[in-house]
């Protein structure tokens, strides 16, 4: 317990040592958003039906530029090979830098959400299933870039975003759901999501440990 | 009891022996083009001149003598693939992350064949190229996984390292693909798309049934054939220097 | 105490080195020499335990163990890289540091006066030259109360004040029982046996 303790706190205080931990993913998805009134249709009646897909791939593009990186800063600096030296839990540095980095990059995002009621006018009365629906894909989407990124440690390429995209597709299309239909139809939804959930955790957590490990071959 | 024991263990560790998978598939290669090619000519040829004209496409649908064994071999070998995956991580076997390597573009070959004879298909029956349901989607998903697993495999120098993570994805992959299609299906049970219902579940008439399956059997053939030149050139490229190779091809001349 | 017996290691189907033996008691210093490449860094890495993929056998006062990482306590490892967060100051790096588990706070700050860090703690460690890193992690390495020490170019970039420092504090370590492990390309510290790696190609 000790150890998640230091090891959560020395990671906060890398991420807040950097502003652009935070201000990056809040612009980017800010801007990803403003391309389809300005792209495709500033029409309210169009934007706010196709605002739920919209909110949702902004979200997934964001969170692809900022989770793949996780394991990188540590692979290249050698604190990774310190921690297998020392023979530290993998699966507890993973989850906590899962979970920080989603603190950093998911969490801004997801309450920044709520604007779009405003921006491209998203009904007000989905907004709880969008928020729901976020909270729990957001994580599952960590996982699976997490996933890419300990694949592709190492090599400066697009390719951990053609990983983690495909297989972030089911809770695209959940989420994307989730938040359109109204109550009736909305705990089907989340059930899914959470049973989603349920099933990456262990099975990507295994995963990743097995990616980094690959690296030390 | 004993003696099945030990002759399993030998042939699991002839199976994972390069030189005995080499000479072998030499063996087994000119049997496999011989019966995959002859058993797909006939199927095709019952098939395009001397099956039934369907009562509702015409002559178009013999495109499916194509397409159908198209994607059943796509499918059936992502799932191989996943399968050798989950032998290379627990038992390290040399073999099963050859066995990716090569069939990886295979896979994607076939795909690439089953969307577009399926495109092939759509247009004239249903007035679509394209259509965005849950068995067409998967099948792009597919081949995207497909491609991802070959990016991957080449993006590593170490090929110990690439066999392993590219065993991984593929498993991630093999429980990831189902879970998109029945997505895709909720999907658009709700939304309920336009009135075509592609790819609808009316049976087959037996004399357009026989020539089908008898092409499906055959793609399967010419799959194991294709993956056994695969998987022999690779092994040729990778023991270029060994003394057994060398012995082997000068032995032969 | 460490028994080494055999040990083989082939990357990419290339052996690096078969069949390397020796052993190490307390307050033996071993220095592994060789040429570029010929695996210095990755015999460290496998006593570490960081990678695996070897044959031969690891024991440890007579058991056998696959790496020293069921000593990772009494092991002090300072590899080829930093492990130093590059964003942070030099106090928050020690704060959070790893490899202080096992040390003294004030033989660390006395080290780091010594070796003329003090002045540095709250600057950021991007800021620092090369040598100053190593020094940050030489420091570390002193103030622990390991006793077993596998050091990877631990003299690389370090001016000869400082050097001298090392040296002494090393020698009284090992006086007092520790064993070192380390790799070099010309430094040596006193009274170590020589293990050439060149020896051990095939």
């Amino acid at each position: 317990m000790n150890f998640i303790k230091t090891f959560f706190s020395r990671e906060i205080l890398v991420y807040s040592k950097k502003s652009s931990n935070i201000i990056s993913p809040i612009v980017f998805f800010l801007i990803c958003i403003t391309f389809f009134p300005l792209a495709v249709s500033n029409d309210p009646i169009q934007l706010s039906r196709l605002a739920p897909g919209l909110i949702w791939i902004c979200i997934l593009l964001s969170g692809m530029l900022s989770i793949q990186t996780i394991f990188k800063e540590d692979f290249d600096d050698g604190s990774l090979d310190l921690f297998y030296a020392k023979d530290f839990s993998i699966l507890q540095i993973i989850l906590v830098k899962i979970i920080v980095n989603w603190i950093f990059s998911a969490l801004p995002l997801i309450i920044l959400s709520s604007s779009m009621v405003f921006l491209l006018y998203f009904p007000l009365s989905n907004l709880l299933n969008l928020l729901s629906s976020l909270l729990i894909g957001t994580i599952i989407i960590s996982f699976f870039g997490a996933l890419a990124g300990a694949l592709s440690l190492g090599k400066n390429s697009i390719l951990a975003s053609a990983i983690m995209l495909p297989l972030s597709l089911p809770v695209l299309i959940l989420g994307s759901s989730a938040s359109t239909y109204s109550s009736e139809n909305i705990s089907f939804f989340l059930l899914l999501l959470l049973s989603l959930l349920f099933l990456t955790i262990p099975v990507i957590s295994l995963a990743c440990m097995g990616a980094i490990r690959l690296h030390y071959e | 009891m004993n003696n099945t024991l030990s002759s399993i263990k030998s042939f699991y560790h002839k199976l994972g022996s390069f030189p005995w998978f080499y000479k072998i598939s030499g063996k087994f290669i000119p049997v496999a083009f011989i019966l995959g090619f002859s058993i797909f000519f006939l199927g095709i040829i019952w098939g395009i001149y001397f099956s039934p004209t369907d009562a509702t496409q015409g002559e178009i649908y013999r495109i499916i003598y194509l397409h159908v064994p198209a994607a059943s071999v796509a499918q059936s070998v992502y799932f191989a693939m996943a399968i050798a995956g989950f032998v290379y991580v627990v038992w390290k076997m040399k073999m099963a992350g050859l066995f990716i390597f090569a069939m990886a573009p295979i896979g994607a070959s076939f795909t690439v064949l089953a969307l577009i004879s399926g495109a092939i298909w759509g247009q004239p029956t249903w007035g679509t190229w394209w259509i965005w349901d849950a068995r067409l989607t998967s099948t792009l998903v597919l081949l995207l996984f497909y491609l991802v697993i070959i990016g991957l495999y080449s993006s590593f120098d170490n090929k110990k390292s690439a066999d392993q993570a590219v065993s991984i994805l593929t498993m991630v992959g093999a429980i990831n693909l189902p879970i998109i299609k029945k997505s895709v299906d909720w999907w658009n049970t709700l939304h309920q798309p336009a009135t075509i219902k592609v790819f609808s579940e009316s049976s087959i008439a037996n004399e357009m049934l026989y020539p089908l399956l008898i092409c499906i059997f055959s793609f399967y053939i010419l799959v194991f054939l294709f993956g056994l030149m695969a998987m022999r050139a690779e092994i040729a490229k990778r023991e270029l220097n060994k003394s057994w190779f060398k012995n082997l091809i000068l032995g032969n001349d | 105490m460490l028994t080494i017996q055999g040990l083989s290691y082939a990357y990419s189907d290339r052996f690096l080195f078969k069949n390397l033996s020796f052993h190490l008691n307390p307050g033996e210093v071993i220095k592994i020499s060789g040429a570029n490449g010929s695996g210095k860094t990755t015999l460290i890495k496998i006593l570490t335990g960081i990678l695996k993929n070897y044959e031969g056998k690891i024991s440890l006062k007579n058991e056998e163990e696959k790496s020293l990482k069921n000593l990772s306590d009494e092991v002090f490892y300072m590899g080829h890289k930093n492990a130093l967060k590059e964003n942070l100051t030099v106090q928050e790096n020690l704060q959070h540091d790893f490899r202080l588990l096992n040390s003294n706070k004030n033989e660390l700050d006395s080290y780091l006066e010594k070796l003329n860090l003090k002045e540095f703690l709250f600057t950021r460690v991007s800021e620092l030259s090369e040598g100053q890193k190593r020094k940050i992690i030489l420091a570390c390495c002193l103030a622990s109360n390991s006793s077993i020490y596998l050091l990877d170019e631990p003299f690389i970039n370090l001016d000869v004040d400082s050097q001298e420092i090392i040296m002494e504090a090393m020698d009284s370590k090992i006086h007092n029982g520790a064993a070192v492990i380390f790799t070099s390309h010309d430094q040596n510290i006193k009274n170590s046996i020589e293990l050439n790696l060149n020896d051990y190609k095939l």
